[in-house]
C-alpha cells in the first residue's frame, strides 16, 4: 500500500476517543474484593511506539475500521498518553518522591493478585502482577476486552519483594524482572510469538502496542477478551476465601456470557457449566500443546495460562522444532515442568477447579485428594485423547471432517499409528541431558514433522511402497543423521507399523470418500507439506529474529518494521485452509527482501531447535 | 536429632507441636514426594496443612527428575524435610538411585528436622520390611529391590495405619516373633517423635515385641 497524505485523513482518524476509556478503571475492581492492589500512575517520558497492532485495534474498536496502517503523529501521541505510564510504587512513597500533579493520572490502576509458584509461601498472599498493571477494559461489537501493560513498574507482588521482604525501586538493576521494567525486545518477541501462535489456531493474549524507552526498555501492551487466569481463582481457594472466590467466579462467568463465548442453558447450574467448560478447554489446550510442541510451563498454580486456555506471558513459552521432552527451563531456583508433564498439569488444573466449584457450592473446602476420582477428570481423559487424535490426524494432513470420521471407524489403527509416532518423537540422543542456554535438554534423533511432510510424496513416487531405509532417512533429524538411527527390532518394528497403519488409513479414507488412494495421498501431500513446514519458527529462532528486527531499528522506520513483521508472520501461517485477501497480499509487498531473507535464514538454521 | 514419624497426614496435635519448634521465624519446608504421579496433589495438601499455622517457604524436591547439585544444596539448607507417604519400595528405590538417601541421613544426624508420614516414617527406621506386611495390607515391591535397608535413624520399626483389630493384632504378633526389634503400631492421627530428649508419643500406640502386644502410655 502506498503512502497516504496526512491531508487525506478523515476527521475521525485525527482523534481516538476510545483510548480514553483505558484510564485504569475496570469492572474487576468493583466486582471483587481483595483481588488486586491499586496504584497511582504517572506519565513516562521519552517513549517511542515501535509496534502497533492495527488489525487488533480495529477489532477492539480503538481505531476506525477504515484506518490506514500508518502511525500518524496523533495516533502515536494518543498511544503514548495512554500507555507510556509508570506506577507510583511503595518504594516511591516510602522515599518521599514527589511528582507533579499534572504527571499523575486521575484514577488508580490495578495490579491483580493471583497464585504463583515462584513465591515461597505458595498461598497467594504475596503474589500477582509483579511488573504489570491493567489499563482498563473496552467493549466493541459485543466483546469486552481487557487491556494490561507489562513493564510499568515494580509492584509489591513481585517474587523479589516476597523473598527479600523489601520494596524495590522501579528499575533497580539488582533484580531481574523484579525491577518492574521490561525490554523492547521482550515486547517484539511477544508480538512474533503471539501472532504466530494465534494464526495457527493456538489461542493467546495479543500484543496491542510496544513502546520503547531509552536503554532498550519497553512497555508491552496486551489485550484479550478475558485476562483472568486459573491462578486468580486458586489464590482465593488456597486461602479458603469463599466469598471472594464466589465473587470472582460470578464475575468471570458474566464476562464469558456477555462476550458470547458461553451460552449457559437455562436450567444449568452456572458453576457446573464453568467446570465442564474448563474441563473441555484444558483437555483441548493440553492436546494442542502436545501435538504442536508448544511448551508453556503449565503448572499447578495455573499461572502461565488464561482461564479460557489462552497462552499468556511469553517469557518461558517455546515452540519446539522437535519433541524435546527432556527440556526444562531453569527459573532459578526452580525448574519448570517438561512438555510431557503439561498434560498432567492441565489435568491437575481441572482437578483443582473441581475442588474449587465444590467449595463454592458447599461452603466447605475439602482436600484436593478427594477429587482424584472426580467425573471431570474422567471427562478430561476422554476428551484429551479425542482432541489429541484430531490434532495428530490434522498433522498427518487429513481435513477435520475426514479425521472425525476416521476416529469413529479406525480408532485402533490411529492409536497404533500414534504409538509409533510417539516412540519416534521420544528417541533421545546418546549424548543424554545437557545444559542449554536457559535450562537442560536432550537432542532428539527423529523429526516426525519431516516424516509427515515427506512421506506422502515418497509414497507417490514409490507407488505406494517405501523401503524401511528410505523411511528412516526421511524420519531422521539432523542429530539422527549424525548419530544414526537405531537398527534394532523395536525401532524397525515401529517403522513397519507406522508405514502399515498410515497406508491403512489412506485406504480407509479412499473407501469412505470414493476416491482412489493416489488422490488421497496427493491431498495429504498438499496439506501436510504446509502444516509440517520445515520453516517453522522456534523459540531459539524468535530471540535472534527479534534482535535482527530491533538492531536495525534506528535505520528502520515504523512502517518498515511493521511490514517486516507482517511478512515474517505470513511465512509462519501453517494453516492450509487460510487464504489471504487481495488487499492483504498487496500490503505484504516486501520493502526489503534482504532483511526478510536474513530472518528466514535464521528460521531455517534453527528449525529443529528449542 | 529431630525425627517426626507420623502414621498419616491428619495429626493436628503433632503438627502443632512441630510448628512450635519454628515459632518466631519463617522456616523453609521441603517436601519430597514418593513418586511423581500425584505429587502435585500431595504437595498441595502439604501446603494447605502447614500454611495455616505460619508463614512457611515451601519447596518441592523431585526424585524422579534430573537433580542438579544446587537443588541438593537447597534441600539440605531446609529447616525441615518432609517425606511423603506412598509406595515405600518405590520411594527407597529412588532415594538410593539418586544417592539422596545418604544426604538425608547426614542431614538428620546433624540436627536437621526430618518428618514423614506412612512410607516417609518407615524410611526413618532400620529397614522397610514393615511395608511388605501384613499380606492383606502391604506395598507392592514393583521396583524389585532386594536391599531393604533404610535410613536407620531410629532403632525401632514403625507400622503406620494400624487398626486395633484382631486381624492386625495377630499379624503383628506373629511378625514380632520373627524379629528382634520393637514394632510400634501407630494408628492414623498418631505419631512418634524422637529428639535428643528422648521419645515422645502422640495418640494411642501399641508395641509388639517377641510375640507380645502392649499399649504405650
Amino acid at each position: 500500500m502506498g503512502a497516504r497524505s496526512l491531508r487525506k485523513l478523515t476527521q475521525r482518524e485525527t482523534t481516538y476517543p476510545k483510548f480514553e476509556k483505558l484510564d485504569g478503571s475496570h469492572p474487576f475492581q468493583e466486582a471483587t474484593f481483595g483481588s488486586y492492589v491499586p496504584y497511582r500512575v504517572r506519565t513516562r517520558t521519552k517513549g517511542k511506539v515501535i509496534y502497533f497492532n492495527f488489525e487488533l485495534a480495529k477489532k477492539m474498536g480503538l481505531i476506525p475500521k477504515n484506518h490506514s496502517s500508518k502511525l500518524t503523529a496523533q495516533l502515536e501521541k494518543t498511544l503514548l498518553e495512554t500507555f507510556a505510564i509508570q506506577i507510583v510504587n511503595e518504594h516511591d512513597l516510602l522515599s518521599g518522591k514527589a511528582f507533579k500533579e499534572s504527571d499523575l493520572k486521575d484514577k488508580h490502576y490495578m495490579a491483580t493478585r493471583y497464585l504463583q509458584l515462584q513465591h515461597p509461601s505458595k498461598t497467594g498472599l504475596t503474589s500477582g502482577d509483579g511488573r504489570s498493571i491493567w489499563n482498563g477494559s473496552i467493549s466493541h461489537r459485543g466483546t469486552t476486552w481487557d487491556v494490561s501493560s507489562c513493564g510499568t513498574g515494580a509492584t509489591c507482588l513481585s517474587p523479589a519483594t516476597a523473598i527479600n521482604q523489601k520494596f524495590y525501586r522501579t528499575g533497580d538493576p539488582e533484580v531481574s524482572y523484579g525491577c518492574g521494567f521490561s525490554t523492547a525486545s521482550e515486547g517484539i518477541t511477544d508480538v512474533v510469538l503471539s501472532e504466530t501462535l494465534t494464526a495457527n489456531g493456538i489461542s493467546t493474549e495479543r500484543v496491542l502496542c510496544v513502546i520503547e524507552f531509552p536503554n532498550k526498555m519497553g512497555i508491552t501492551v496486551r489485550a484479550a477478551p478475558n485476562l483472568i487466569r486459573p491462578s486468580h481463582f486458586f489464590n482465593h481457594l488456597k486461602q479458603g476465601q469463599h466469598l471472594r472466590l464466589q465473587e470472582l467466579l460470578n464475575y468471570y462467568i458474566d464476562r464469558q456470557v456477555q462476550n458470547g463465548d458461553w451460552s449457559i442453558p437455562q436450567r444449568k447450574n452456572p458453576y457446573k457449566f464453568f467446570l465442564e467448560s474448563m474441563t473441555t478447554t484444558f483437555a483441548q489446550i493440553a492436546a494442542k500443546f502436545e501435538a504442536h510442541y508448544i511448551f508453556c510451563w503449565l503448572d499447578w498454580d495455573g499461572d502461565n495460562i488464561l482461564a479460557d486456555g489462552g497462552i499468556i506471558d511469553f517469557g518461558s513459552v517455546r515452540q519446539f522444532g522437535l519433541f524435546y521432552h527432556k527440556y526444562r527451563f531453569d527459573d532459578h531456583p526452580r525448574w519448570s515442568t517438561n512438555i510431557l508433564e503439561q498434560r498432567g498439569k492441565a489435568r491437575y488444573t481441572v482437578q483443582t477447579f473441581a475442588q474449587m466449584i465444590d467449595f463454592v457450592m458447599t461452603g466447605k473446602k475439602k482436600a484436593i485428594s478427594e477429587f482424584a476420582n472426580s467425573p471431570s477428570l474422567k471427562q478430561f481423559d476422554r476428551k484429551f485423547e479425542d482432541f489429541l487424535k484430531e490434532e495428530f490426524l490434522s498433522n498427518v494432513g487429513f481435513e477435520k471432517a475426514t479425521a472425525e470420521s476416521l476416529i469413529k471407524t479406525d480408532r485402533k489403527s490411529i492409536e497404533g499409528l500414534m504409538k509409533s509416532a510417539r516412540y519416534f518423537e521420544k528417541l533421545c540422543s546418546h549424548e543424554g541431558v545437557q545444559e542449554v542456554a536457559d535450562g537442560v535438554n536432550s537432542l532428539m534423533l527423529c523429526n516426525l514433522r519431516r516424516l509427515l511432510r515427506s512421506l506422502p510424496r515418497a509414497l507417490i513416487l514409490g507407488q505406494m511402497e517405501l523401503p524401511i531405509a528410505s523411511f528412516k532417512e526421511i524420519l531422521s533429524s539432523e542429530q539422527g543423521s549424525l548419530e544414526g538411527l537405531p537398527n534394532h527390532s523395536t525401532f524397525n518394528g515401529h517403522c513397519r507399523q507406522f508405514l502399515g497403519l498410515y497406508l491403512k488409513l489412506i485406504r480407509s479414507t479412499a473407501k469412505q470418500s470414493n476416491k482412489d488412494e493416489l488422490t488421497i495421498l496427493k491431498q495429504l501431500n498438499k496439506r501436510a507439506s504446509i502444516i509440517n513446514s520445515g520453516m517453522r519458527l522456534t523459540g531459539d529462532g524468535v530471540c535472534l529474529i527479534t534482535e535482527k528486527i530491533l538492531s536495525k531499528h534506528s535505520s528502520m522506520t515504523f512502517d518498515q518494521r511493521l511490514s517486516l513483521i507482517a511478512q515474517l508472520l505470513d511465512t509462519q501461517n501453517f494453516n492450509p485452509d487460510f487464504k489471504r485477501s487481495a488487499e492483504e497480499l498487496e500490503q505484504l509487498k516486501p520493502f526489503a527482501q534482504k532483511k526478510l531473507d536474513q530472518c528466514l535464514k535464521i528460521i531455517d538454521s534453527l528449525k529443529e531447535g528449542l | 536429632m529431630n525425627l517426626w514419624l507420623y502414621s498419616s497426614e491428619d495429626s493436628p496435635e503433632v503438627d502443632s507441636d512441630l510448628m512450635s519448634e519454628f515459632a518466631g521465624y519463617k522456616p523453609t519446608f521441603t517436601f519430597i514426594p514418593s513418586q511423581s504421579y500425584g505429587a502435585d496433589e500431595d504437595y498441595d495438601d502439604f501446603i494447605d496443612r502447614f500454611s495455616q499455622h505460619a508463614y512457611i517457604n515451601f519447596k518441592i524436591f523431585h526424585l524422579e527428575r534430573e537433580i542438579p547439585h544446587r537443588d541438593v544444596k537447597s534441600l539440605l539448607n531446609s529447616d525441615l524435610i518432609y517425606l511423603s507417604g506412598g509406595n515405600t519400595f518405590h520411594f527407597l528405590f529412588h532415594l538410593r538411585k539418586t544417592n539422596i538417601i545418604h544426604d538425608l541421613k547426614y542431614y538428620a544426624l546433624t540436627g536437621g528436622f526430618l518428618a514423614g508420614h506412612s512410607a516417609g516414617a518407615i524410611l526413618q527406621t532400620p529397614d522397610i520390611r514393615m511395608a511388605a506386611h501384613p499380606e492383606f495390607d502391604r506395598d507392592d515391591n514393583e521396583c524389585g529391590i532386594r536391599k531393604l535397608t533404610a535410613l536407620g535413624l531410629v532403632e525401632f520399626e514403625f507400622f503406620p495405619h494400624y487398626r486395633n483389630s484382631r486381624k492386625y493384632s495377630l499379624a503383628l504378633t506373629s511378625l514380632s516373633k520373627e524379629r528382634d526389634t520393637l514394632i510400634y503400631a501407630v494408628p492414623d492421627g498418631s505419631g512418634i517423635v524422637r529428639t535428643s530428649r528422648g521419645l515422645r508419643f502422640y495418640g494411642r500406640i501399641w508395641g509388639f515385641y517377641r510375640g507380645h502386644k502392649f499399649r504405650i502410655y
